[in-house]
């Protein structure tokens, strides 16, 4: 039963560690916004995924689950990646992260 | 049943490919949620520049403000989830019942926010769905994701109603873990509609 | 061996009516999926019949032009639905948990909920014939046809709420098929040994839950575009017709896969049982769908070669396209591997299965032809893409499908489908099919293009139309004859035992029909076909490791010990559940145009009913379960 309580409060730090890292990853976003350049949708993109992995890995419990439901997942994405870039190309996506004026 | 094999504190029906039968329904109808957000936020990428008339995205997210404060509101309500499930877990009745009234309570908070920001884009920068397309595309991303919003906040209070007329029964840990799974899958969404909507403008 | 278990029954029989409304078992649901199925697949070819009636002579004006669109758009839609779709899904929820050693799906009253889902959006989209005129842009939708501009009429309200409905029953069918065959195999029922029929049925149900979720967004969008005023599809306020395309394409090219891949699992099946070989190459043909399912998700802009994507766009799609050819090819070639060298039972159900290769072979090689933007460019949009469809959707699916009903009934119902009949109905389908379509490819090269309603006389088109008419009604005839095997076999057809074919997989060591609970005991699988080794000796020296894939074998015998096992009880509410969807979609098609009762609005108040129904269902349901039934 020690072990059984310890093995909890460990992992309820866990979840708050998390909790911080994920705050402070949104802190770092809200200033990587403010980027200008090629440089911005990177690194956007890298912070959201980051913040995501956590999200799913620990408070979804992906790290600690079985394999099965992490694949199912990468399927999904496999398919929302597939439609998303191809969108871009067909369908012309801005990912252009300046002024986007109305056109008309 | 008291027989058989359990790898977890709690009570799981272990399959042929062992893991919990409704749990890989909980997964496998996030996976196809992740297509049906896809498509929203690909509809949005789509439309945002496009629109014929104003207001554009930077008008109309100049002030993060307000969406900052909804980030971190839901940010709050994945841990208060996670503490929910570890109290469950552990059998301690006091902090379940606490952390996921408290969850109900921050989406209940998050929605609110919402409408308030709603009525500031309509009313303030002009927004609406006939408006243009960046507003439309707006609304129905946003609005498929405050319905989800929705859906999880009921979803916790019919679990929470669940816990205290039944007490903890051998199933209701799996329970709060699915609504669990469910309302991180929502969280996580609100993290990409965060970044692409609001910081990528 | 343990000694047979017993099912502990909680509630009294219910019968008749009342006990197919509330009935949780998948072998019922199955059968109450393939009776509504086949009903609407009649309505579909009586939309047919009436097309080819108009079409069989130039300048006819047995229909009008606006009726003629309601009846095409009608007949795709109810085709791909509410006729293939249900069809395989009917097989799939009666076979599948018997051939993977299952007492019924992973979740049976979500399997109760889809189903009534899928009648009831049905029964909401053929209601508007009776409610103002049907949808009528095609059962693509094309936008901007489908905008309130050109489709005034409520029909096109009525298709997107009532798809609403099928994706919803789909989505929730395809998590079911899933979980159940990943998690609910009898013990060594690992993924070497799984039936292919099974492979299929996995297979199709992780394409719909990928592709689906982007259609509903979709049509969400034209709803929205049509009663909330937006323009996402309309050009003048920068919207995109294309996006339409795009949204509805990457959902309607694997939708092809889902309507053709069960059916490959139906001959899969029946080729090597009236052979008496094992299937050739089981891994190449289980693998090749794998990856034409993978390959599916790839391919849907050759759809809209001709709209004007960049030539490299184009290329990319057509490579893409004319690839899946590979894994389906390979496919033809194992199953006449399996025939060759067999000693072959042509029965009606072997028939079909034949029919079928043949027929896909055609279909597939004028898909290849459309594959190449060039050759696209010229037949586009004419005959040519009609026969094309036909020849994988009704040469295809609809040949496999049959083949599965001549080949499952006796196991459905205990009785044979009657043979002599059955060659008969195969025969008139056969040569009516060909009659029909064949004459298209031609028509197609000339130029007669789809979807008109009429055509002049002087184009060298009027002998091949009539040539298909013939063919339209000789397909009906053959359909006739089926359905009159059907009425008869069920009184007094030849019984049948337990394993009428001499079969391979599981579903044949049970008895026909089988019982509420499947098996008694559990099978424990040691091969690819379990049961042949059961009666035949088997080859011990498996050459599939021994790998128990299901349940830990203690838990087996827990299970043995016990003696008894907790069947579902049946349930009313996901019928009321599914009824509460199907009235507030009324409260939300007439958002606009149902007047005020009084000082009240009424369309806010049906919503509500509908969602009140829905609570009271959801909350009676939840209690059900707490009560432990």
């Amino acid at each position: 039963m020690e072990n059984h309580t310890q093995a909890h409060t460990s992992r309820a730090r866990t979840y708050v560690i998390t909790f911080f890292t994920l705050g402070v990853l949104t802190m770092v976003e809200f200033g990587a916004a403010t980027l200008t350049g090629i440089i911005k949708l990177p690194a956007l993109v890298l912070l959201a995924t980051t913040k995501a992995i956590l999200v799913a890995g620990i408070y979804m419990h992906l790290r600690y689950d079985s394999k099965v439901f992490t694949t199912l997942v990468l399927m999904g994405l496999f398919c929302a990646l597939l439609l998303v870039s191809i969108f871009t190309v067909v369908l012309n996506i801005n990912w252009n992260t300046e002024i986007i004026a109305p056109h008309g | 049943m008291e027989h058989s094999v359990s790898h977890s504190a709690h009570e799981h029906e272990m399959g042929s490919l062992g893991v919990d039968t409704k749990k890989l329904g909980m997964w496998t109808f996030l996976g196809s949620e992740v297509m049906l957000f896809t498509a929203l936020i690909a509809t949005y990428l789509v439309f945002r520049g496009k629109s014929v008339a104003g207001p554009t995205p930077q008008e109309a997210f100049a002030d993060v403000t307000i969406v900052a404060f909804n980030t971190l509101v839901l940010l709050c309500s994945s841990l208060t989830m996670v503490l929910a499930h570890e109290g469950v877990e552990r059998g301690d009745r006091k902090r379940f019942f606490a952390f996921i009234l408290a969850t109900a309570a921050l989406g209940a908070l998050f929605l609110s926010v919402q409408v308030y920001e709603y009525t500031k884009l309509i009313n303030v920068e002009g927004m609406g769905l006939g408006v243009n397309l960046f507003s439309a595309s707006f609304f129905t991303l946003t609005g498929f994701h405050g319905a989800h919003v929705s859906i999880g906040v009921l979803l916790l209070l019919i679990t929470a109603l669940r816990g205290w007329r039944q007490g903890f029964t051998k199933e209701f840990p799996l329970g709060v873990e699915m609504i669990g799974l469910y309302w991180h899958f929502v969280d996580l969404v609100w993290v990409v509609i965060f970044t692409l909507v609001y910081l990528l403008r | 061996m343990t000694a047979p278990a017993v099912p502990m029954t909680q509630q009294r029989e219910r019968e008749g009516l009342m006990d197919w409304m509330m009935t949780v078992d998948h072998k019922k649901i199955g059968i109450l999926y393939l009776v509504s199925a086949f009903a609407f697949f009649i309505v579909g070819g009586i939309e047919a019949l009436l097309m080819r009636t108009q079409l069989g002579t130039p300048n006819n004006t047995f229909l009008s032009g606006e009726v003629y669109n309601q009846i095409f758009t009608m007949h795709g839609t109810t085709m791909i639905f509410l006729a293939i779709m249900p069809l395989s899904v009917g097989f799939g929820n009666y076979i599948v948990p018997i051939m993977i050693g299952a007492r019924d799906m992973a979740f049976p009253r979500l399997n109760a909920l889809s189903y009534w889902l899928f009648l009831f959006g049905g029964i909401f989209m053929y209601l508007s014939f009776v409610t103002g005129g049907a949808p009528n842009a095609g059962w693509f939708s094309y936008a901007p046809l489908t905008e309130t501009q050109f489709s005034p009429t409520h029909g096109m309200d009525y298709w997107v709420l009532g798809l609403q409905m099928l994706g919803i029953s789909s989505l929730a069918g395809s998590i079911n098929f899933i979980v159940t065959i990943l998690n609910l195999r009898a013990p060594g029922m690992n993924f070497n040994r799984l039936p292919l029929f099974v492979w299929m049925t996995l297979v199709t149900s992780f394409l719909l839950i990928f592709a689906f979720p982007s259609v509903t967004v979709a049509i969400t969008l034209l709803f929205f575009d049509r009663q909330l005023g937006t323009n996402f599809y309309l050009a003048r306020q920068g919207g995109d017709p294309l996006l339409w395309q795009h949204l509805f394409w990457f959902f309607g090219h694997p939708e092809v896969y889902i309507m053709i891949l069960p059916a490959m699992g139906i001959v899969s099946e029946v080729l090597p049982t009236f052979s008496r070989k094992p299937i050739f190459g089981y891994t190449f043909v289980a693998y090749s769908g794998v990856a034409i399912g993978f390959l599916g998700f790839t391919v849907w802009a050759h759809h809209m070669f001709a709209v004007g994507m960049p030539p490299a766009v184009n290329a990319a799609f057509s490579l893409s396209s004319m690839l899946i050819g590979v894994p389906t090819g390979v496919k033809i070639f194992n199953w006449i591997g399996t025939i060759w060298g067999g000693n072959i039972r042509l029965s009606t159900a072997m028939l079909f299965a034949l029919g079928f290769i043949a027929m896909f072979i055609i279909g597939g090689i004028s898909g290849i032809f459309l594959a190449s933007p060039p050759v696209d460019y010229q037949i586009t949009d004419t005959y040519f893409v009609v026969a094309h469809l036909h020849y994988v959707l009704f040469g295809g699916s609809i040949l496999g499908l049959f083949a599965g009903a001549y080949y499952w009934f006796p196991k459905m119902t205990g009785r044979f489908l009657n043979e002599s009949l059955g060659k008969i109905n195969f025969w008139l389908v056969l040569i009516g099919f060909n009659l029909t379509f064949l004459p298209m490819h031609w028509l197609g090269a000339e130029g007669m293009p789809r979807r008109i309603y009429t055509y002049h006389a002087g184009f060298g088109w009027d002998f091949l139309n009539l040539i298909q008419t013939i063919g339209a009604f000789t397909i009906a005839l053959g359909v006739l004859v089926f359905v009159y095997n059907l009425a008869i076999s069920l009184r007094a057809g030849k019984p049948a035992s337990s394993d009428p074919w001499d079969g391979a997989t599981l579903e044949w060591q049970t008895s026909s029909p089988p019982p509420a609970y499947n098996f008694a005991v559990l099978p424990t699988v040691n091969s690819r076909r379990p049961f042949w080794d059961a009666k035949h000796g088997g080859h011990e020296q498996d050459s599939m490791p021994k790998v128990p894939a299901g349940m830990p074998h203690d838990e087996i015998l827990v299970h043995g010990q016990e003696h008894a096992f907790h069947m579902p009880s049946p349930s009313i509410y996901p019928l009321v559940l599914a009824f509460g969807i199907f009235v507030a979609m009324f409260g939300f098609l007439y958002m606009h145009d149902l007047p005020p009762l009084g000082p009240l609005p009424i369309n806010p108040l049906v919503i509500l009913l509908g969602v009140v129904i829905l609570f009271y269902a959801v909350f009676n349901w939840q209690n059900e379960v707490s009560a432990g039934k």
